[in-house]
């Protein structure tokens, strides 16, 4: 008789690779011996983006969340309290979401946190100070989860001519910020990490990307592609954007002329030449682009990628499974979600919600551990008992040192009693 | 047809013993399929009977059935010089696939799955890998223990706790 439930961990991380996430969430639930045997690392099926919605029904909570799920065409609802103060969301990579809010009211100080919505799991960040009326853009290099992971923050000074950056890992107790000398006009457009290196593109006027290696602690401008510089005077109207590559970790720019983003250009950064490529397939291709034969950027080609973009962060990813009907396309999430690809969702009915593109969690280092012995299940509340638990051994202490007294007092007691005898 | 001194290599027959006793020949060119008797023939120790502890005779037979759909041995002889042709043999191939797989019963799958992964046969053991994915695919952790005849074994507690933790799922 076959007995499904001592298949092989080899076999059953086979199939289980095969499957959806939110399969793979259902099929830990079957048998203990499953779930201590699917590795959870970050290998799914997916390979379309998920959408999130989120919404704070007064100003001091996030408390609803929705996930679209496109394969499936499914919309699941995350239940859960983030208690926040005008929470602003920065990033959304490898399943989590960086936020942040005023630590404070009246201070300028901001708290970054983590969140993930596939494990309603929190990671506190420490209180940042912040500069009155500055501008800043946040993001991270690798999941939280992950022991390399360093959270970087761009922000302009109250001296126009200083700039300041940030950066702090989740296991650290505080920042650790370093001033540099530039103008960058404070117009902090979007930030990006691609090979150990934070991006920042600045717009409109200033012609310069800026880029912060925290390994070296060393911060360098390298100049926009000729393309865009050239286009500098009519900066009213274009747009431009940086997207971030995880599994190649190229490090890619795009650059709409017009409001409307009709047309885009997108260029490719090669960090070991310095140097920017055109990537010619997604050019658009518009009779009023054409004159740009003269350009000085070489062209080449990044075939098979679809890029994800937001106002808050964009992707890029392989043009695979059911994304590779998509590829060589661009598409935009905004409020109003993303019609083009995910028309099942009715889109109308959460007007008003925040969305984004949210992938599934990458890698799973605290599930793991706590999945196979059914433990931590993300219960913040639990880990409060446990640590209220341990003041027990105080009190015990108390006890016995009560008890010793008292003994002692007895027979102090009997002492002077057997004396009066 | 094949020169003779291929031949020769071509037919050497491995002969192959089930958990059960039963022997099996198979052609060398076809089991070089399975890595792990690709290894052993390589290291030039197939004399005599190779025993598979771990694999029954139905589940050899299949197995055998498997790779010699799946080997080519009249390849050279073929000459499949148009796009077409090499698409079709494809599809063909797909579908012998998908219907090799779908009949099998739950048992039998189970010990393809074990027999194709101690054997070390990509191909067939991906194919049953998809096979089990599209069965679980879209179901509820109830629907699959029934399907697959597995007890729970968490408490009632434990299961609480596992779908507080990803609650969203299984609404």
């Amino acid at each position: 008789m076959s007995n499904w439930s001592d298949l092989p961990p080899e076999i059953l991380n086979l199939i289980v690779e095969r499957l959806y996430y939110n399969d793979q969430v259902r099929v830990r639930e079957v048998c203990k011996s499953w779930r201590s045997n699917i590795y959870y690392d970050g290998k799914y099926a997916d390979k379309l983006p998920w959408i999130i919605g989120y919404k704070g029904n007064t100003l001091t909570e996030i408390n609803q969340f929705y996930l679209y799920e496109p394969s499936q065409k499914q919309r699941y609802r995350v239940k859960t309290k983030i208690p926040s103060a005008y929470a602003i969301l920065h990033a959304s990579k490898f399943g989590w979401l960086l936020f942040s809010e005023i630590a404070q009211v009246f201070s300028y100080s901001r708290t970054f946190f983590f969140y993930c919505p596939f494990i309603n799991e929190i990671i506190r960040l420490p209180e940042l100070d912040m500069n009155h009326g500055c501008q800043f853009q946040a993001t991270f290099s690798t999941a939280p989860s992950s022991s390399d992971c360093v959270v970087f923050v761009f922000n302009s000074c109250s001296d126009p001519s200083r700039i300041r950056v940030s950066t702090c890992s989740p296991v650290d107790t505080a920042w650790s910020s370093l001033l540099f000398n530039g103008d960058y006009g404070l117009q902090i457009k979007k930030v990006a990490y691609a090979k150990g290196v934070f991006h920042c593109a600045f717009f409109p006027r200033f012609a310069y990307m800026g880029a912060y290696n925290p390994a070296l602690q060393e911060w360098k401008i390298h100049p926009y592609p000729s393309f865009i510089i050239q286009r500098l005077h009519n900066h009213q109207n274009s747009d431009l954007d940086l997207i971030d590559s995880p599994d190649d970790e190229n490090l890619l720019l795009s650059y709409y002329p017009s409001r409307e983003r009709n047309h885009v250009y997108v260029f490719r950064f090669d960090q070991s030449q310095m140097k920017w490529f055109r990537i010619k397939n997604f050019m658009s291709v518009s009779s009023s682009c054409n004159g740009d034969h003269h350009e000085r950027d070489e062209i080449k080609t990044l075939n098979n990628r679809v890029l994800f973009c937001s106002s808050v962060k964009s992707l890029s990813v392989p043009a695979e499974g059911e994304a590779s009907r998509l590829a060589n396309n661009i598409h935009w999430c905004s409020s109003e979600g993303c019609p083009q690809i995910y028309e099942w969702v009715d889109w109308r009915s959460d007007r008003g919600w925040s969305k984004d593109w949210i992938q599934p969690p990458h890698a799973h280092k605290f599930m793991t551990t706590g999945g196979s012995e059914l433990e931590p299940d993300s219960d913040r509340s639990r880990t409060a008992v446990a640590g209220g638990s341990e003041l027990e051994p105080g009190s015990d202490c108390s006890r016995t040192a009560v008890g010793i007294i008292a003994f002692l007092c007895f027979w102090i007691w009997v002492g002077v009693e057997y004396n009066q005898l | 047809m094949s020169t003779p001194s291929s031949s020769v290599f071509s037919y050497r027959v491995l002969k192959l013993k089930s958990s059960d006793g039963e022997i099996f020949e198979v052609k060398q060119t076809v089991a070089v399929q399975s890595g792990v008797l690709k290894q052993m023939m390589e290291d030039g120790c197939t004399e005599g009977e190779i025993p598979l502890n771990n694999v029954d005779s139905p589940t050899l037979a299949k197995i055998i059935e498997w790779c010699n759909k799946h080997h080519d041995d009249d390849v050279e002889g073929r000459v499949l010089s148009q796009e077409k042709e090499k698409e079709k043999e494809k599809a063909d191939m797909k579908r012998w696939e998908s219907e090799f797989i779908d009949a099998l019963n739950r048992d039998e799958l189970y010990f393809l799955l074990i027999g194709s992964n101690y054997m070390n046969i990509k191909e067939l053991l991906d194919c049953a890998a998809q096979k089990v994915a599209g069965m679980v695919k879209g179901k509820t952790p109830e629907a699959i223990r029934e399907m697959f005849n597995i007890q729970s074994d968490f408490t009632e507690e434990e299961e609480k706790a596992i779908r507080k933790e990803n609650q969203w799922a299984f609404n």
